[in-house]
């Protein structure tokens, strides 16, 4: 036994050396692309860890319970002697305006009791603490747009607060990047001085309690759910509350991570033709070897154990590499304030490590079929016997697409995005593969046309089309995923950057009270000279769709994809209800019939109210025409039908809503109302703003351009940072590209030898392969860029709904960059092709 | 064309040790005459060939052809004569594998930038029996078609001086006469000065005279 594996080890070692550079091609190449999935890792891991150590910190409590109204004392009772706990805090939170003199800015708003928080502490820049309940507490962003000093006061609602301190880090909001609106901390008896909050205010109630131990929060959290059949109230532990406060980051993540597996798809890509390539040029050997006594399952061991070597050396490499660049991404993280300490955990080590090492000998089954099926006959014949594709291969097909999509599931942590990912690149494959065959089909038919040297270079394009279709799709594809960001970004921004000139409206106005519409709209025709469009909203839930319990209940808490997670969420969030006659110009009916007219109770044409839903929403529902809808609105119930679909153009930002009531029907139902503005100037808000909270302190107000800017610096972080990993699928293209160029050149050395004894010059024997690649590249170049438009615009209109902005500036930039690069590459790549020795035909026959 | 051979002589290195191949070769083929090397193994057969075909430098010595020293030839020179002038055929073929048995023939008349008609290359391609398989890769073709398919290429240039290296030592004896039947009708019909390397004595034996290299000289 030990002899044999002595023996296979042998073996393994004189093959490996026999072809040395290749396998150190390979090598680096699979080092590529697991450094990227390595470091995608260590980042998700990292993430989730310290969300789940910082758990308690970021919600303050090891348990919460949250509601979107005001719970009394004797609904907080009741539910509290359902649980034991230690120590319990409250709070109320909401969105309203902070005023110092002319200067507003809309602030969430978070009273909090003196028990507050019970976990996690909070830096203050004089360390002053939670302690003086008189004071309040503010974000230090808050400062510049309140023009704020040290000893300014701000006025909240109806009271002037003195600044106890500037809260510098605030645990509840390190998983929480992107926030459009500072935090400001009042003492819970200060809350009803301000008079804040009113009827139909968007405000959150939540208990914190401290228990005996994490077990006992989830005990609490299951028998609550359990019993308490209310969606309104939400129950939370620690750790569930911190699955859900790093949504944004680990939605980023699972893309971050889908970039990373075009740089792996690509370089096992790569691995795939590098291991056919030596097969290749082994087969003769295994053939001598075989004929020697060597068995099929010997050849196929040391196939293994070479493979095995080369993935452990690649992985060892890419895990060095990703150590020795941890501390610079800890900075780069550092710099974006996020507060996550990158740690190379095993469970990284041992994971990558298994893909590391599976992966290469899943690529390299085919050929082990191959290898098993070779005949020594092939010493005797000067023909190679092409090995005909047979069934196994096709499941072996099967079996790593299958492999592929549960990887993209799993990195994306979603069914859709994994398989659109999948899909899509399966379907960008083929696309690539039809738009060379009828390049090349066309060059074909004008070969004739060409020079000579042109014509030979062209037809070795067309002849040798296994490694053109590789370099082209692995070319085209990296190029695509490396120009496909920019557009995305681009049409991002310019959709939800307000321009001057535009419709879109510059402020939003919030939580207007039916009393204060006259007042308002006084106002704005002072200040501004405009008349405001009041549009109500009226809070409910959504109790049936046809008959059908429409809110879901959870018994875990735990849902296995982000789709079912999302999914209740979406469920049991309760909806906003609008109702009008007529529709707004943002909005079109494609589906069924708009209703004018208002609802007549008991009348004999109409039995109950029409409703019309967004296009989207209805989807996502499950609704469809001449549904029937059971709403609760402040615990009355009331039945609607759907009698039309609509579109709505949301980047207009207009105030519109999913569901909309024919009129007549929810005129005396608690509401609230909306308004924008949308033309006035830059210099007229602030004074606009500080009249507007003045008289009505309830009345929040967004500033776009302010939510704007601060989406464009998370784009911008986010976006970073998905371009680095797309150069790195770029580099990996690049790479394979040059191990392709070498590959090419050693298999073609015989032939640009003989064309060499056939007269033509050292020079030009190279610039034929040099023309071959170059035009390759080019053509590559021009498809991925061509493509990258077309799939932008694809998924801006699918995916986002939106028109698609191109970024043509980073086109060019890419191309600028690429091109040089490439043209580097083909200079080095064919580096073989210098020391052409055309004796080598006589002399080694 | 003519070729006189003074005083060649060529050695390789090998581990630091040097080897002597061939030792102050002497000799004279005529225009149009057909010569047969002949020799063992390791005897310099095919340094000869390269040194004739200008790949390898001589240590010293003169290759004259047609009176001119192609040893004194730059490496520029020297391709664009042995484009001109000489063709070779290999042993093991060695045709192009991604075109067709039509592009193979043309390609040295595209290298050369010499116009040609399809016709001319399917005139070629039927000389040596071909014509019917022009549009075949090589791997499409057997040993004997193969080497038929090399000697059209390597003639359809007309060279002066045609250096053939064992060019039926990979076919079957039956093949490899019905081949070299071909190639010596060809090369006869077209007066070519033709140095054939070869083991076969009964091949050398068809050839207008023969000579035998032994340890780098050749025996009178």
């Amino acid at each position: 036994m030990i002899d044999h594996c002595l023996r296979i080890l042998r073996f393994s070692y004189q093959e490996l050396k026999s072809q040395f550079q290749i396998q150190t091609f390979l090598i680096f190449n699979l080092a590529f692309g697991i450094f990227g999935f390595l470091v995608l890792q260590i980042f998700q891991n990292s993430l989730i860890l310290q969300t789940q150590l910082k758990a308690q910190e970021t919600l303050t409590a090891d348990f919460s319970i949250s509601t979107r109204r005001i719970l009394n004392q004797t609904e907080i009772q009741k539910i509290e002697s359902d649980f034991t706990f230690l120590q319990k805090s409250e709070t109320k939170s909401f969105f309203a305006m902070a005023a110092n003199g002319t200067k507003t800015r809309l602030v969430r708003v978070i009273a909090i009791d003196s028990k507050y928080p019970l976990y996690g502490t909070y830096k203050f820049k004089n360390n002053a603490g939670f302690s003086n309940q008189q004071k309040i507490w503010i974000d230090r962003d808050l400062f510049l747009p309140l023009a704020l000093s040290e000893n300014s006061k701000i006025k909240l609602g109806q009271v002037d607060f003195e600044i106890a301190d500037t809260v510098v880090t605030d645990p509840t909001l390190v998983f929480r990047p992107g926030g459009f609106a500072p935090v400001v901390y009042i003492s819970l008896d200060q809350l009803d001085k301000t008079q804040l909050i009113q009827s139909g205010s968007t405000i959150s109630h939540q208990f914190f309690y401290k228990t005996q131990t994490p077990e006992s929060a989830t005990a609490a959290q299951k028998k609550l759910s359990f019993d308490i059949k209310d969606t309104t109230i939400k129950f939370e532990t620690a750790t569930q509350d911190a699955q859900g406060s790093n949504q944004i980051l680990k939605y980023f993540t699972d893309y971050l991570g889908l970039v990373s597996l075009v740089a792996l798809g690509l370089c096992f890509l790569c691995g795939g033709y590098l291991l056919r390539w030596m097969f290749i040029d082994q087969k003769k050997n295994i053939a001598i070897y075989k004929t020697l006594g060597l068995q099929n399952s010997d050849v196929v061991q040391i196939q293994i154990v070479k493979n095995t070597l080369i993935s452990f050396f690649a992985f060892m490499i890419a895990a060095l590499t990703a150590i020795a660049v941890l501390p610079l991404l800890q900075n780069l993280i550092l710099k974006y304030n996020l507060p996550i300490q990158l740690d190379f955990s095993p469970q990284n080590f041992w994971l990558t490590m298994v893909i590391s090492l599976f992966v290469p000998q899943m690529i390299s089954f085919p050929l082990m079929i191959e290898m098993v099926q070779l005949s020594p006959r092939e010493l005797f014949q000067s023909q190679i016997i092409q090995t005909r594709k047979n069934n196994i291969f096709w499941v072996w097909l099967l079996v790593s697409l299958f492999s592929f999509w549960a990887v993209t599931v799993f990195q994306s942590q979603s069914f859709k995005t994994g398989s659109v990912f999948t899909f899509g690149l399966i379907i960008l494959y083929f696309v690539f593969k039809i738009l060379l065959f009828f390049v090349l089909k066309m060059l074909n038919t004008l070969l004739m046309r060409f020079s000579w040297m042109n014509r030979y270079a062209l037809l070795g394009l067309i002849r040798k089309r296994q490694a053109t279709d590789l370099v082209f799709i692995t070319m085209s594809l990296a190029i695509l995923v490396l120009c496909l960001l920019p557009h995305i970004k681009s049409s991002i921004i310019e959709e939800i950057k307000p321009t001057s000139t535009s419709e879109i409206p510059k402020l939003f106005l919030f939580d207007i009270q039916p009393d204060q519409q006259q007042n308002l709209q006084t106002i704005t025709q002072n200040q501004i000279q405009q008349n405001l469009i009041f549009t109500p909203l009226v809070r409910s839930r959504i109790l049936k769709l046809n008959n059908e319990n429409y809110e879901r209940f959870e018994s875990t808490g735990n849902f296995s994809t982000r789709e079912q997670d999302d999914e209740a969420r979406f469920r049991n969030r309760g909806v906003n209800l609008t109702y009008k006659s007529k529709l707004s110009a943002s909005e079109k009916v494609i589906s069924g019939t708009w209703n004018e007219n208002k609802f007549v109770q008991n009348s004999e044409n109409q039995i109950m109210p029409e409703i019309s839903l967004e296009e989207k929403y209805a989807k996502r529902i499950g609704a469809k025409m001449n549904d029937v809808m059971t709403f609760d609105i402040q615990g009355l119930q009331i039945e609607g039908i759907v009698t039309s679909i609509r579109q709505i153009r949301w980047t207009s930002f207009q105030p519109n809503f999913f569901i909309v009531f024919q009129a007549g029907v929810l005129e005396d139902a608690p509401q609230v109302f909306l308004s924008s503005v949308a033309n006035i100037k830059p210099n007229d808000i602030d004074t606009y703003q500080s009249a507007v909270v003045k008289n009505n302190p309830n009345i929040s107000i967004v500033n776009l351009q302010q939510t704007v800017d601060s989406a464009l610096v998370f784009i911008d972080q986010m976006s970073f940072a998905l371009q680095t990993m797309a150069y790195l699928s770029m580099v990996v293209g690049l790479f394979v590209f040059i191990v392709l160029l070498n590959t090419q050149a050693r298999d073609r050395l015989t032939e640009m030898n003989l064309l060499q004894i056939l007269g033509l010059p050292n020079r030009k024997v190279i610039q034929v392969v040099q023309r071959q690649f170059l035009f390759l590249v080019s053509l590559a170049l021009m498809s991925g860029l061509i493509l990258s438009l077309f799939s932008a615009w694809l998924i801006a209109q699918v995916i986002f709904n939106i028109g698609v902005t191109f970024d043509f500036i980073s086109m060019l930039r890419i191309c600028v960059v690429l091109l040089p690069i490439s043209y580097l590459g083909i200079y080095f790549g064919l580096r073989p092709l210098n020391q052409l020795t055309p004796n080598d035909l006589i002399r080694n026959q | 064309m003519s070729i006189q051979i003074h005083n060649l002589s060529k050695s390789y290195s090998l581990n630091n040790e040097k080897l002597m191949i061939l030792k102050n070769l002497n000799a004279e083929i005529q225009t149009g005459e057909i010569v047969a090397v002949v020799g063992s193994s390791g005897s310099g057969k095919s340094t000869l060939l390269s040194l004739l075909s200008g790949l390898d430098p001589a240590d010293s010595g003169e290759i004259n052809i047609n009176g001119k020293n192609i040893l004194h030839l730059s490496p520029k020179e020297m391709i664009s004569f042995r484009a001109q002038n000489i063709g070779i055929i290999f042993q093991q073929f060695h045709l192009v594998s991604h075109l067709t048995a039509f592009e193979n023939v043309a390609l040295p008349l595209d290298i050369l930038n010499r116009p040609y008609t399809p016709e001319d290359i399917l005139n070629a391609l039927d000389l040596v029996g071909l014509k019917p398989r022009s549009a075949h890769k090589p791997s499409e073709l057997s040993g004997g078609e193969s080497q038929r398919l090399a000697i059209a290429r390597a003639l359809i240039t007309k060279p002066q001086l045609l250096l053939a290296d064992e060019p039926s030592g990979n076919l079957d004896s039956e093949t490899g006469k019905k081949v070299m039947d071909l190639f010596f009708q060809q090369v006869r019909r077209q007066k070519t000065t033709t140095v054939l390397v070869t083991h076969d004595m009964n091949l050398a034996e068809q050839c207008d005279r023969k000579l035998i290299l032994q340890k780098g000289q050749f025996l009178i």
